[in-house]
This record gives C-alpha cells, structure tokens and sequence, in this order.
C-alpha cells in the first residue's frame, strides 16, 4: 500500500518506520507543502495526518489531500483529543481517527480494514468509462432524459422565470449526474460507469428515496435510487464483506443521502437552499416514474462493478399550498397529516377544517409552522 | 423507615477496597451480582445493591422482575438519599409503568439485537466486543449508527463505526441511541400509530444535543444527552402496549388542550415518564439517568439529582417553548434555580434560538 504519513513527531515516525517494516511504500513528510509535493508525484492509498493538539493546521493538510487527484483514505492519529476536534477533522474529510499510541498490530489490522475497503474490482466485461449514455435510449423507452436540452424540461409547464426554471437552468442540475457520481464512487471506493438503462431496470425491486423543499418551500426536489436484490446485495457485501449482504437497502439509503447531499451543497453554492429532508417511502415502479407530477426530472443508470443502480432525480413545483397555522382557514382541506413537532398526530390528512379544529392547531402549534393544504 | 439501619449489599471485587462506611447503613459485601441476587431471596430486609460498575443488563432485568422495589445504586454513590431511590424505585417498579413496558414488547424477535448490543454496553463495555457485536449484526448496527449520526451530529451522511460512537460518545449516549433505535424498530414492527417517528427523532435529537450542551460545563453532558434522547420514548410505548388509550389520549389533549401527561396519568395511572424510566431501568440504565426521565417534569421532586434534572427539564422546557411555540410557564424556574443554574438561563435561550434546525410537518 502507498501510504504518506504527514506530521514531525516522534509518534509519526514510529509509526512510519513499522509500516515500512510491514512492506509498505511509505513517504513521511512534515507539513502540508510536502503533502501537496507527495500528492502531485504519485498517487496515494492512504494518509495518516498526525498531530498532538488541536490545531487548523492537520485539517488544512487533510483537505489538501483530498483536493484534487484519487482520494486517499484519511486517517486522523492523535492522542485522544477532543471529539470537537474530531468531529472537524471528520468534517474537513477524514474517515476515521486513530489514537495514538497505536501498536503495530492494531495498525497493521486497520490497514487491513482499509485495504479491503478500497479494493477496486476490475471493471466489468463491457462497462463504460464515464461518460454519457445515448439518449435515444432514454426517448425510445418513454423515460426521462438525462441529457442536458429541450428533452429535459417540458416548457409548457416551466414559467421563464421562477423557481423551477432557476433550478433546472443551474449548473448544478445540468452537472447533477457527473457530481453524484462522484460522490458515489467516493462513498463506495469503486469506480462508477454509466450505462443506457433497459426496460429491465424499471423491475428495481429495492427502493429508496429522499425529498427536500426549498427554503420557501415552492419546489420540490426527490432523489430516489433502485436496484434489483442481487446488485444492492453486491453494494452492501462490497462494503461490509459477507455478513453485510442483508444489509443492501441501508447502504443505498445511505447512498441517497450522499447524493441527496452533494446536489443540496452544490445548489446552496448557486443561492437556491434546500432544507432538510425526510426519507420517504417509494414503491419499486416509482423510482423512475413518479406518482406525483415532477416537471424536470433525469434517470441515470450507474454502474458500479457488478451492481446496476437506476438514479433518478426530479424537481417540480408544489402542487399544494403551504400555509402558517395563523394562516389556516375553514374549510381548507390538509393535503397531509399534520404532527406535533414532537411527533403526536394531530389531524389526518383529507380532514376539511372546521372553526374549532383551526382554533385547536392554532393554539397547539407555533404560529409559523407550515402546513400542507390542498389546492384542489 | 427512614431512621432505621438499612440493609444494602455491596458488589465490589475481592480485592477492592471495603464498602464505604454511611451512617444508617448495614452493608453486606459480596463479589458478583448473582450473589447479590442470590442473598436478596434470603433475606427480604435488603433495600438496595450498590455495585461498582454496570451490572449486564440480563442480572438488571432479573433483579426487577424478581425483586420489585429494591434500589439499584452505584456504591460511589453510598450515603445517599435511599427513601428517594427507593420511592422512584417502587413507582416504576410494581405500578402500571412496569405492567405497560411488559406489554409493549421486551423479549421480541425485532429487538433482540439490540437487547444483545444493550447487554455488551451495559457489562463494562470493550471496543473489541463492540466491533465483533457490530459484525455479528451489521443491520441493527446501521440503524443505531444512523441514529446516532442524527441525534450528535444532527445529519444523516456521516458513517463511523460503532466502536468510533462509543469512543466519541461513551456508553451512556450510545446506550440511549440503542434504546432508541431498538423502540423504532419495535413500533415499525408492530405498525404503531399516532406518531412520526421522523418528528419524534429530529425533536429529541435536538433536544439531546441542546442538554449535551447545556450539561457540559456543569460535567453532566453525556448523561444529560442520554437523558433528553429518551424523555418521550415512553409515550411509544404507551401506543404500542395500549393503542386504544393512546389515541384517546392524543385525541382529547389536542381537542381541550390538556397535557397529554394529566391525561396518561388519569387513563393509566402513570405517564410517558416513568414508562421512559422504567424501560431505562430494565435496560440497566444508571439510576441518575432513569430519575432525570422519571421527574423531567417534576424537576423539584428530585434530591439526588437535582442539578442533572434541572439540566434535563430546562432542555425540554426551553426547546418546547422555542419549537412547539409552548407558554414559557413549562419552565420550571424555582428547579433551576435550587439547582444552582439560574445564572444560566439566558445563554441556554439563546443557544436554543440559535439551533438552525427546521421543524415542518
């Protein structure tokens, strides 16, 4: 294994010495302008970025390390500092921390750990490099198009201007695919391939999915990620070794946050904020067509080893109207079951509102809690 | 009888040092937990065992289920207040609290993994445990792991490991995260109603990570985030044990206005908090951590931890009145102020106010 280890203690160089010792290619270098000079010689495995007290120094050393090139694993050594610290370090890009002193079997078994983490399998007969699949797949299938264009967005129901068309105009959405897959390969050390999806990939049979609105809550934007069982089994071994195999629709639950994340990041980054969002469930024949009327969306196919996963990703504008309690009326109808914020269901959705149960959620919710009324 | 000697058997190990000397108290020394159990069905004068360290959670549960009423204590603790710990003892113990836990599920197939994971932490726990009991069960290990993300880190993307949470954390928390997870998974399972438990999490996660904050400095912070996770973990199993009662309960409270706690108390003979507790106290929780349930909100009552508490009940009350736009009378000022920490107050508001989370339906 390629491994640089960036600190000028003596803990760093004791454990330099027995990683040399177990046969690794091992570079020590002390700060981060040696870590940048390593990084544009050679490609690296792993990191270990020491340091014995809580400074901005090792976290500006860990992002120039992931800057750029293949990402190397990231291992924080310290010798127990505060979890603040780790949790910044983390932040900044670290996997994983490791308190020193570490002895040589401890480490020789994490190595281990992250050897067979990031084993990456060959790719498989027939996958494609990175890059984009015909769309006249997509079109002779009736499905969304993941080419950027007029296929992409129905201008019959996109305003000029507004929300939906800022959203779908982005660079983030006309750059969505490549960002997710990289995000992808990053949380699952393989590389990923895109492919022309088939009528056989609509059969996804495991299914996730996650929705957010934006900060004025007029758009909606659903991430959902299919697979059939054998390749979320194929994920979940991959990162979990065998006993993980049941362990398929956590790991793509995951997979959706990430690539839920790395959209919502991107989009803040062109001023268009998405909040928080909530996993929601979808019916395995909903990943690619949702029940509900998304205006923009893209179906993407990833290929990852031996495992197929159907991406697909659409943006719409809200239907229903959202209303602050102080502003419900009677008669409405609630598009949605209305909770305590602590949890306790209050009203079921489809009740029409009547003067006693406003004055009620008036009195038990706070004045700017949104609630979904319907429109229709 | 609060005057009279009482009979407490100590757990320590044989070469420890001798249990501490406490007026009023006749100690009775033995090395491990069966014995203590084992001398508690000789002698029905015994009022408590204090033990050293944790005691795993299979000899906690035989000790409740056989010996209702006898305090649990950690032997640091000795002298101490033992009618306090006692009386939560018994309320929880032989009253409706214990009967609903029984009835909402303890020895089910969804939880056993987690009971397992709860019985590791609870038995002086080792990271080499915790990774082989995290391998043996990677699925019920990715449930508490997402949990636990979202309740420290207030999101879902992080992925450590189970050993990190607990080196990041320590027992208390984690075991709370567990308990949570192993509850969800017991209402999905048996399709529980009357509740999100998305809304559930995010407001106790928040909840959590404000006490973690404002326990901090007063060196409470790990158990008053394994408190405050837990506060309304009782309310499902109330739904779960008693579904009818529950939705009638939630029902009347939201149509008249009334606390569903009165209303718990008046259907059940007891509320979401001491079913909380007692469902910590079967799970080997320590008694500081279950009484901060059990009184969160009747901080005044407690004696023995008033300042851990206080903590709890000023988490709750403050992210109620920020959230839940509640009346500021649920915070109980006279309980913060007993316990020292009225000086506090202003800072806590405004780390509240600050929190940037964003509660919709």
């Amino acid at each position: 294994m390629r491994i640089l280890v960036v600190a000028a203690s003596t803990e760093a160089s004791a454990v330099a010495k027995g990683l040399r010792s177990g046969g690794h290619d091992v570079w020590m270098v002390e700060d981060e302008t040696g870590a940048r000079a390593v990084r544009a010689e050679r490609p690296v495995d792993l990191a270990i970025v020491a340091t014995s007290e809580v400074s901005d120094q090792p976290l500006s050393v860990i992002r120039t390390l992931l800057a750029s090139g293949r990402r190397p694993y990231v291992l924080l050594l310290h010798p127990s500092l505060p979890d603040e610290f780790i949790v910044r370090a983390l932040e900044a890009g670290a996997d994983a921390d490791l308190k020193s002193p570490v002895t040589s079997q401890y480490l020789a078994a994490r190595l281990g750990a992250v050897e067979r983490r990031s084993a990456l399998p060959p790719h498989a007969e027939g996958q494609r490099p990175l890059s984009l699949p015909p769309a006249d797949d997509h079109a002779r299938m009736g499905l969304p198009s993941r080419m950027p264009g007029a296929a992409r967005i129905s201008p019959s129901l996109i305003p000029g201007v507004g929300p939906l068309s800022g959203a779908a105009g982005s660079t983030t959405w006309s750059t969505a695919a490549e960002q997710m897959a990289d995000a992808a390969s990053r949380f699952l050390a393989l590389p990923v391939g895109w492919d022309s999806l088939t009528a056989s990939e609509s059969a996804s049979s495991v299914a996730v999915g996650i929705v957010l609105l934006d900060a004025q809550q007029h758009l909606e934007l659903r991430i959902a990620l299919g697979a059939d069982p054998p390749s979320a089994r194929a994920l979940a071994v991959h990162l979990f070794g065998a006993d993980g195999e049941d362990l398929g629709p956590d790991v793509m639950n995951e997979l959706a946050n990430i690539l839920m994340g790395t959209l919502k990041t991107s989009f803040a980054g062109e001023g268009l904020t998405f909040t928080s969002g909530l996993p929601i469930e979808i019916p395995a024949e909903e990943v690619l067509r949702p029940s509900a009327p998304y205006q923009v969306q893209e179906a993407l196919l990833f290929t990852l080893a031996e495992a197929r996963l159907v991406v697909h990703i659409a943006l719409r504008a809200r239907a229903n109207q959202l209303v602050v309690t102080s502003g419900l009326r009677e008669g409405m109808v609630l598009a949605k079951h209305v909770f305590h914020p602590r949890g306790m269901l209050l009203v079921d959705a489809g009740t029409r509102l009547s003067q006693h149960t406003v004055e009620r959620m008036m009195a038990t919710l706070p004045g700017q809690y949104r609630i979904e009324v319907s429109t229709a | 009888m609060p005057n009279e000697p009482q009979r407490v058997v100590f757990v320590l190990p044989a070469e420890g040092p001798p249990p501490p000397e406490a007026k009023g108290v006749i100690p009775q020394r033995v090395e491990r937990f069966d014995a203590a159990l084992s001398a508690l069905a000789g002698d029905s004068s015994i009022v408590a065992i204090a033990t050293h360290s944790s005691p795993a959670v299979s000899d906690v549960r035989a000790l409740r289920t056989r010996f209702p009423g006898v305090a649990l204590l950690a032997a640091g603790a000795v002298p101490l207040e033992f009618d306090e710990a006692r009386a939560i003892e018994q309320r929880l113990a032989v009253g409706p609290a214990a009967d609903l836990v029984r009835d909402g599920g303890f020895d089910e197939d969804v939880t056993r993994p987690y009971d397992e994971l709860l019985e590791l932490l609870g038995d002086g726990a080792e990271l080499l445990r915790l990774t082989a009991a995290a391998e043996r069960d990677p699925a019920a290990s990715l449930k508490v792991l997402q949990l636990f993300n979202w309740a420290f880190f207030g999101v879902s993307r992080r992925f450590l490991s189970l050993p990190q949470a607990f080196a990041l954390l320590g027992v208390e928390p984690l075991r709370s995260v567990v308990l949570t997870a192993r509850t969800f998974a017991l209402y999905e399972a048996k399709a529980g109603r009357g509740y999100s438990l998305d809304h559930v999490l995010s407001f106790s996660a928040r909840l959590a990570r404000l006490a973690r904050r404002f326990g901090g400095p007063h060196g409470h912070g790990s158990e008053a985030f394994a408190a405050a996770l837990l506060l309304d973990i009782g309310k499902l199993i109330i739904a779960l044990a008693r579904p009818t009662e529950s939705d009638r309960i939630l029902r009347a409270s939201f149509e008249l206005g009334t606390p569903a706690r009165t209303l718990e108390q008046e259907e059940l003979g007891t509320t979401h908090a001491e079913v909380g507790a007692r469902l910590l106290s079967m799970a080997g929780v320590p008694a500081p951590i279950v009484d901060a349930v059990a009184l969160h909100h009747v901080p005044r009552q407690a004696v023995r931890t008033r300042k851990l508490t206080a903590l709890v009940h000023a988490a709750d009350a403050i992210a109620s009145i920020t959230v839940c736009g509640d009346d500021p009378s649920v915070l109980d000022h006279e309980a913060i102020q007993q316990a020292g920490l009225a000086s506090e107050l202003a800072s806590w508001r405004a780390a509240a106010e600050q929190a940037d989370e964003h509660s919709t339906h």
